[in-house]
């Protein structure tokens, strides 16, 4: 191992690199990357995993790992609630239950903060303690007329986090971008230069506002719903996107099907993205030589194809 | 058992009477009741009776009634002003019940037709000319607030299609109504349908770019201002860079006054030069943005984006700090970008309910 190796390995451990997003960078162009990794069998996340058990390619050249650790790192978690006037009142109530319970998801060394988006981004809490997390997002000044959707993303993917947390965006939304100064484009190009890891929340496309408001353009073309855009952005940065059903069928018995209305839109789903991150992996390596540009990054688990492993596909180096 | 007759009678008066308040009860109103009433009491019956009718099928029977026996009436007899603003009224009072109320946008084209079909040509009554204007531009901004760019093409851009042009026709051709506004009007329904999406930028984008060209070639002051921004912005979405800033260069602060216009200038201009690789001037001009408007996030946002690209986090930080701490109210003329004429619609419908009651 070289010494210069060595070196990063030990401030890896000590925690004390500092940088704002993406990858850090030391002297001589070596740059170390850490990943969220999560592993699934079936619907049971794989919490045994060492170094020796994954598989990264970096611009499909195997890489050597670093290190590997579960759950050490502290979470910042930044939620942000859609609040136009195309979002449900009982939505936001059921969001705001739940950001109210977040604590019973969270370790006191986690961080929270709030925000919420229509006319204007607002923040109702900065970095707080999981117990301090509950806030009123039904206040009339926090309604408007617009969804500046990829504004908000932006703003989540530039926030600075300290090299020793891991960073959780969790968007709710109601549907596409109205009144943003970025471009789908932008936050993409944004979310490969951050190591936050975003999820999005949504309503089901039979419920929500885009099969109201553009019927046509969806019809014709699926790729241009909000929902996947969503999925370009989650998939990009390692996560996914989560539809919460206003309508829950259910089989009370053999060849009954029941729908009813969904008491429980958000929980699960918000729940599930804190579990699902918590239980993720991360995997540190260090790229040396020309790192310039884009790198797309590959990880697999030895020997079981049969896990399902999400990470971020790629991200940028300036 | 016999009734007596004095119960028939008093029971005969209560139904009728019982019938008559159903009929006035504001959701139970026929068309020409309530236009009675608006005529009466202004605007505000009208989404009284409408909020009423409680379902489709009320809404249904009320505009099956004016269509049927209220308009034919109408049109036999000397149009007014105040008939084709009820029409209009009709439509704007369903505003976040249309997804039930099936049949809201005919009153839009019917009252379109009903404008068009008056006796004089254009020209011949400039007064008349001015009202049919305005209540075309009241109409789109209206269908604006409702942000679905395909109802704002079929039932506000498309009838005034053929009617309103930027231009006089040539000698010899059907005379037109003048108002270089309604080229910013088409060029912005196609354009609205491809915004933010890449998807159909291709086919739309140039037919969208000559209205607005033509715009601001026959407009002045802020429709020439609105035109020549609107195509800096869409040639930017294509990739036009060069031609967008040479656009906006051309922008002329005395065209207008409006703040919105200025502060869109100085952000489409800051993201021209972005998009011509230099950032420092880009920077700057989204500054220039902020002293026309201090509260404003796009451009804070802009700069945001810009100087994270650049590896600058402390500038990102000064960015994120401003924008939290920005107190209210925080007005930002970029968000209305997308929403066409939605910021003009209160004072033009002010406008025409004064006009038509003259």
């Amino acid at each position: 191992m070289s010494a210069r190796v060595a070196t990063i390995l030990l401030m890896f451990a000590l925690g004390v690199a500092t940088f704002a997003a993406g990858p850090v960078q030391f002297r001589g162009g070596v740059h170390a990357v850490e990943l969220n990794v999560s592993v699934i069998a079936g619907k049971t996340p794989v919490l045994d995993l060492g170094p020796a058990d994954f598989e990264v390619r970096d611009n499909r050249i195997e890489q050597q790992i670093v290190s590997v650790s579960r759950d050490v790192q502290p979470i910042d978690l930044t939620v942000a609630v859609d609040m136009s006037e195309m979002q449900s009142r009982v939505l936001i109530a059921q969001i705001e239950r739940t950001i109210g319970r977040i604590r019973d998801h969270l370790k006191p060394t986690d961080r929270v903060s709030v925000l919420t988006f229509a006319d204007r981004i607002r923040t109702l809490a900065a970095l707080v303690t999981p117990d301090a997390a509950g806030v009123k997002l039904g206040q009339p000044s926090n309604w408007g007329t617009h969804t500046p959707l990829n504004d908000v993303l932006g703003v989540m993917l530039a926030a600075p986090v300290p090299p020793d947390r891991r960073h959780l965006a969790v968007v709710f939304a109601d549907g596409g971008d109205t009144g943003s100064v970025l471009s789908e484009a932008d936050v993409l190009d944004l979310a490969g230069r951050s190591r936050a890891v975003v999820f999005a929340v949504t309503r089901t496309a039979s419920s929500g506002w885009e099969m109201a408001s553009f019927p046509r353009a969806f019809v014709e073309h699926p790729e241009r719903r909000p929902t996947a855009f969503f999925e370009r952005l989650t998939t990009l940065t390692g996560s996914r996107v989560s539809t919460a059903a206003a309508i829950e069928i259910v089989q009370p018995s053999p060849g009954t099907l029941t729908g009813h209305a969904n008491a429980n839109l958000i929980d699960n789903a918000f729940t599930s993205a804190i579990e699902d991150f918590r239980a993720g992996y991360t995997v540190r390596y260090v790229l040396g030589g020309e790192t310039a540009g884009w790198h797309d990054v590959a990880v697999t688990v030895r020997g079981h194809d049969e896990y399902r492993v999400r990470t971020r596909t790629g991200y940028r180096i300036d | 058992m016999t009734t007596p007759r004095w119960t028939v009678c008093v029971a005969s008066a209560s139904i009728v009477l019982s019938a008559t308040l159903l009929a006035q009860r504001p959701g139970r109103m026929m068309a020409d009741a309530l236009f009675d009433a608006y005529r009466a009491q202004g605007p505000r019956v009208m989404s009284d009776a409408l909020s009423s009718m409680t379902t489709g099928q009320r809404f249904e029977q009320f505009r099956a009634d004016f269509e049927s026996r209220v308009l034919p009436e109408w049109q036999r007899g000397p149009r007014t002003r105040l008939q084709a603003a009820f029409m209009l009224e009709i439509a704007v009072a369903t505003d976040g019940r249309r997804h039930s109320y099936q049949g809201w946008e005919s009153f839009l084209t019917l009252g379109s037709t009903f404008l068009s079909n008056r006796p004089e040509p254009p020209g011949a009554n400039p007064d008349a000319d001015a009202f049919e204007v305005l209540w075309h531009q009241t109409t789109v901004a209206f269908l604006d607030t409702l942000q679905d760019p395909f109802v704002r093409e079929r039932a506000g851009v498309k009838p005034m299609a053929a009617r309103i042009a930027a231009v006089p026709a040539p000698v010899g051709e059907a005379q037109v109504l003048v108002v270089p506004w309604v080229e910013i009007a088409r060029g912005f329904s196609l354009e609205l349908i491809t915004i933010d999406r890449p998807e159909g930028l291709d086919v739309l984008g140039p037919d969208a770019l000559k209205h607005y060209r033509q715009a601001a070639a026959a407009g002045a002051g802020e429709i020439r201002a609105e035109a020549t921004l609107r195509a800096a912005r869409l040639l930017m979405r294509m990739k036009r860079s060069g031609e967008a800033m040479a656009v906006l260069t051309d922008f002329d602060d005395a065209w207008t006054s409006d703040v919105t216009y200025r502060y869109w200038q100085h952000l489409l201009r800051g993201q021209a030069l972005e998009a011509l690789d230099r950032p420092d001037d880009a920077v700057a001009t989204y500054q220039d943005a902020l002293r026309i408007v201090p509260s404003a996030e796009s451009a804070r946002i802009a700069i945001m984006a810009l100087q994270m690209k650049r590896q600058r986090s402390a500038d990102v930080a000064e960015q994120l700090a401003a924008i939290k701490a920005a107190p209210d109210p925080v007005v930002d003329p970029w968000r209305s970008y997308r929403d066409g004429d939605a910021r003009f619609f209160q004072a033009r419908i002010d406008t025409l309910r004064e006009m038509s009651r003259r």
